[in-house]
């Protein structure tokens, strides 16, 4: 039983290697994987915070200024639970109430393959309606015998409050087109559209469309429901590729603790991702 | 019989029952021919002035005074009106029309900058991102896009800076530079023969001016600027940047496609490096203006291939009592010359106007767009155009007629002589309500242009419509427009029927359309698509299809709105066919 599971967490791993080593126009290259908060994850894969949750602030700096200074929070989960496939997230911040500043850094691999993303982020909250927000991304690929190259790109994120209970979120990811290595492969350049609507105190809800040039759009619908004062549910649907998603989260005092699980209805395997955050939450 | 009956219906689609009633973005736009293209500058100008000002400023004056489709009156008038050198828009019908759809709600105060996304669900997706920035000192404007299918987020990116310091005006980054009557340096579009063309061919270049334009190749990359001397505006420009085109013998054929999905188009995107230098002066004299334009160009292709050009322009005008003349003179390095002069008489509400010009085949100078009917420009033209325009009491008529011929003598398929003319009336009933009654006749003979190539006709097309408009209540107003579109060789004729309505229910708008198009042959028909604000497009029908549209406008807050379009088009008359699905989210917002 043992040796089966072991061939089967090795086969896979060597198919996602093979989609990332050999992979021809269409296929998934390096730096692909969303690093984003487990709640995120729960919600239909936001690609945008739109619940309070410090760790969104790495894939959206936008909410660095939402949240109250300082936080500080990570997660962790297996990439299709596979355990030789691990992706950790950190992240730092804080924010007056003007700016906002955070660090984040993600890993995402194992001792043979890992891809490393540091961020530097910066916000500016323009007359309460508009926070515009950018990241200077540091990309690192090591890989195991091959040596390691690295990069730098850019994330362009604008979130405008469009009343009191619509948000819109706009963002860019690498628009000028960034390459990395001797081959110069390209990252991925996405642009992410959607809006985040707060129907009732109890109900967050978001719909986003996410596009990687080079794939087709991905449209992504979720919602967050609080059950209790400081536990709530979460649940959501991707399209392309075809995922459901659940999870929750629950806070105490300063702390969140977050879980997300993601069920790649194709692959059949599904991602646990468990976080957590130390921040005062407003 | 036939012809009595048919005589028949062509009056009855004469009667055009028009209520003042806004169903697309701008009437005034609207009224334009969906045939021709407009400048997308010109939308994004509107778009601009209704979100950030609240009424007629010196800055707003200033931008709606870069209107591709002012005369040089209204855009002096503009100015006038600030100054409070004159009450009202009387004289300036069309500008009182622009500054009441601009600013008849009541907009937001304290607004320093507007934005756009536009998301256009074609065969794949198309993003377009536009903004412009006010600030105390200057303003700053971007546009980005990307194509479906392109690799690239930024694709295509423009962004400028202005300012102004004393009289001084100075941009940076993408700019055009509008000297004369376009012989050496114009905007993306030419302008063409239709009703009120002599308006547009009578306007003078007035210097550098940002560029707001999705076109990828057109813009200046560089440095701007203008300033008023005692002895005159000068204006100078150096650009340095690269385009996608080609160089052709005695020409540089610039691309206007702007697609970079297949390998040859990624592979010469932007494949020609262009250096360009501009210097105009003008000076005004008691009844007129003067000025000369002088440029050269360097363009240097991927093989090395070099193509240098200079050229200078002499132009002016000159008022005599109710008469403009009008003239510009230009020559290049190449040898080629081009003239084009004109002129209108203007008493009270009767006009007439006359504009000749000659363009050697072949002629390039450095961004020449000017008053043409041929796209084609290897056979050159030569033309005159007539324009007539008069008020009875309520009702006014206009008429145009354009000849033109190529310049080359050889033989081929294109024809060598081309005529086109229209006639209009329109009756107007009362201020609050009325009553349009309105002809529109075109005859023409050249090319046009299918989605992906180019045709040309030789047998005169005849194209009459009819556009009836009721307004229900406020919230409610439908319109109805029919068409009718035959060649004049005996074939039967296309015939087109839209309904539109629109309908407002507190935060929403609801706008739908629909058409249907009995085509014959590639007699065409035309109708303004249903558009998210900002664009602008036609829908045309090459063959009989059925077509429903429907926009859905959502305001979010007095500082924002969403707004969503989609469309079916049934490609057969039987609607046996799965219709074509098309859709666009667009978030406005300001701050």
């Amino acid at each position: 039983m043992v040796v089966s599971n072991t061939i089967f967490h090795e086969t896979i791993t060597m198919l996602v290697f093979g989609m990332v080593f050999f992979c021809p126009d269409s296929m998934l290259g390096s730096f692909e994987s969303d690093a984003i908060s487990p709640i995120q994850n729960a919600a239909g894969v936001a690609p945008f915070s739109f619940f309070p949750s410090s760790q969104g602030a790495f894939s959206d700096p936008t909410i660095i200024e939402k949240n109250q200074p300082l936080f500080i929070a990570g997660s962790y989960n297996r990439k299709f639970g596979l355990k030789s496939l691990s992706e950790s997230l950190f992240v730092i911040g804080g924010s007056t109430n003007e700016f906002g500043l955070g660090f984040g850094i993600s890993q995402f691999g194992n001792l043979n393959y890992a891809e490393t993303l540091v961020s530097f982020m910066g916000s500016k909250n323009i007359k309460d309606v508009l926070i515009f927000a950018v990241a200077i991304n540091y990309y690192q690929l090591n890989i195991k015998n091959y040596g390691n190259a690295a990069t730098v790109g850019t994330r362009i994120s604008l979130r405008y409050k469009m009343n009191s209970k619509i948000e819109s979120i706009i963002s860019m990811l690498n628009p000028t087109g960034t390459r990395i290595g001797q081959t110069k492969e390209k990252l991925p350049q996405i642009i992410i559209a959607g809006f985040m609507a707060k129907p009732t105190e109890k109900i967050m809800a978001q719909i986003s469309l996410v596009q990687d040039t080079e794939f087709p759009v991905s449209t992504r619908f979720g919602l967050v429901y609080k059950l209790f004062h400081n536990f709530g549910i979460a649940m959501g649907k991707v399209n392309q590729p075809n995922i459901i998603t659940t999870g929750g989260y629950l806070n105490w005092k300063n702390l969140q603790i977050e879980i997300g699980i993601l069920s790649y209805v194709d692959l059949g395997l599904i991602t646990y991702q468990t976080g957590i955050s130390f921040t005062r939450i407003p | 019989m036939l012809t009595w009956d048919l005589l028949l219906i062509k009056r009855v689609l004469v009667l055009l029952v028009f209520h003042r009633l806004l169903f697309g973005q701008f009437e005034i736009i609207e009224s334009f021919d969906p045939e021709k293209s407009l400048p997308e500058s010109d939308l994004i100008i509107l778009n601009t002035a209704s979100t950030i000002y609240q009424g007629l400023t010196e800055e707003s004056a200033a931008l709606l005074s870069q209107l591709s489709f002012l005369t040089d009156n209204e855009a002096v008038a503009l100015g006038e009106f600030v100054k409070g050198d004159i009450n009202d828009f009387d004289q300036f019908q069309r500008i009182q029309m622009v500054v009441t759809e601009l600013w008849e709600e009541k907009k937001e105060s304290n607004i320093n900058g507007v934005f756009y996304h536009r998301i256009n669900f074609v065969d794949d997706v198309q993003y377009k991102w536009i903004g412009e920035l006010n600030f105390e000192k200057f303003t700053f404007g971007f546009l980005g896009e990307r194509d479906g299918e392109e690799i690239n987020i930024l694709d295509n990116y423009s962004t400028f800076i202005e300012t102004r310091y004393g009289e001084n005006q100075f941009i940076i980054g993408n700019f055009q530079m509008l000297s004369g009557y376009g012989l050496i340096s114009w905007r993306t579009f030419p302008v063409k023969s239709d009703f009120g063309t002599i308006n547009s061919a009578l306007r003078r270049g007035r210097g550098i001016q940002p560029f707001r334009s999705g076109h990828e190749s057109w813009a200046y990359r560089g440095f701007g600027w203008t300033r008023n001397f005692d002895m005159g505006q000068i204006s100078g420009s150096i650009s340095s940047r690269d385009i996608d085109g080609s160089i052709q013998e005695e020409s540089v054929k610039l691309s206007s496609l702007g697609l970079h999905i297949s390998d040859s188009q990624v592979e010469n995107h932007n494949n020609i490096t262009e250096i360009i230098g501009l210097v105009n002066w003008q000076t005004a004299f008691k009844s007129g203006e003067i000025g000369i334009t002088t440029g050269s160009g360097l363009w240097i292709d991927n093989e090395r291939r070099k193509f240098l050009n200079i050229a200078s322009s002499l132009y002016g005008n000159y008022q005599i009592l109710n008469l403009k003349i009008f003239s510009e003179i230009a020559f290049t390095s190449q040898l080629k010359s081009a003239i084009i002069t004109g002129g209108r008489l203007k008493h009270d509400s009767f006009y007439y106007g006359i504009v000749f010009r000659k363009i050697a085949p072949n002629y390039f100078a450095i961004r020449d767009n000017s008053f043409r009917n041929w796209n084609n420009k290897e056979m050159g033209e030569f033309g005159f155009l007539q324009e007539i325009q008069f008020k009875l009491e309520k009702t006014t008529l206009k008429l145009y007629s354009d000849y033109f011929t190529r310049q080359t003598n050889g033989k081929g398929e294109f024809e060598n002589h081309g005529h086109e003319m229209g006639f209009s009336i329109a009756q107007n009933i009362s201020s609050k309500t009325w009553i349009q009654t309105k002809l529109k006749v075109q005859e023409t003979s050249s090319e046009s242009y299918s989605y992906d190539d180019y045709n040309y006709s030789n047998v005169p097309i005849s194209t009459f419509k009819t556009t009836f408009k009721w307004k229900y209540n406020k919230n409610n107003s439908y319109q109805f427009q029919l068409q009718e579109k035959h060649k004049q060789n005996g074939t039967p004729s296309s015939w087109g029927i839209q309904l539109r309505s629109k309908h407002v229910l507190d935060d929403w708008s609801i706008y739908g359309y629909w058409v249907t198009a009995k085509i014959t042959e590639d007699a065409w028909i035309y109708y303004w698509d249903v558009n998210v604000p900002g664009e602008m497009k036609s829908k045309v029908f090459t063959q009989s299809s059925h077509y429903l549209g429907t926009k859905i406008s959502y305001t979010t807050s007095k500082r924002s709105k969403i707004h969503f379009r989609f469309s079916y088009t049934w490609k057969k008359w039987d609607f046996n066919v799965i219709p074509i699905v098309r859709s666009a989210l667009q978030i406005n917002f300001s701050i």
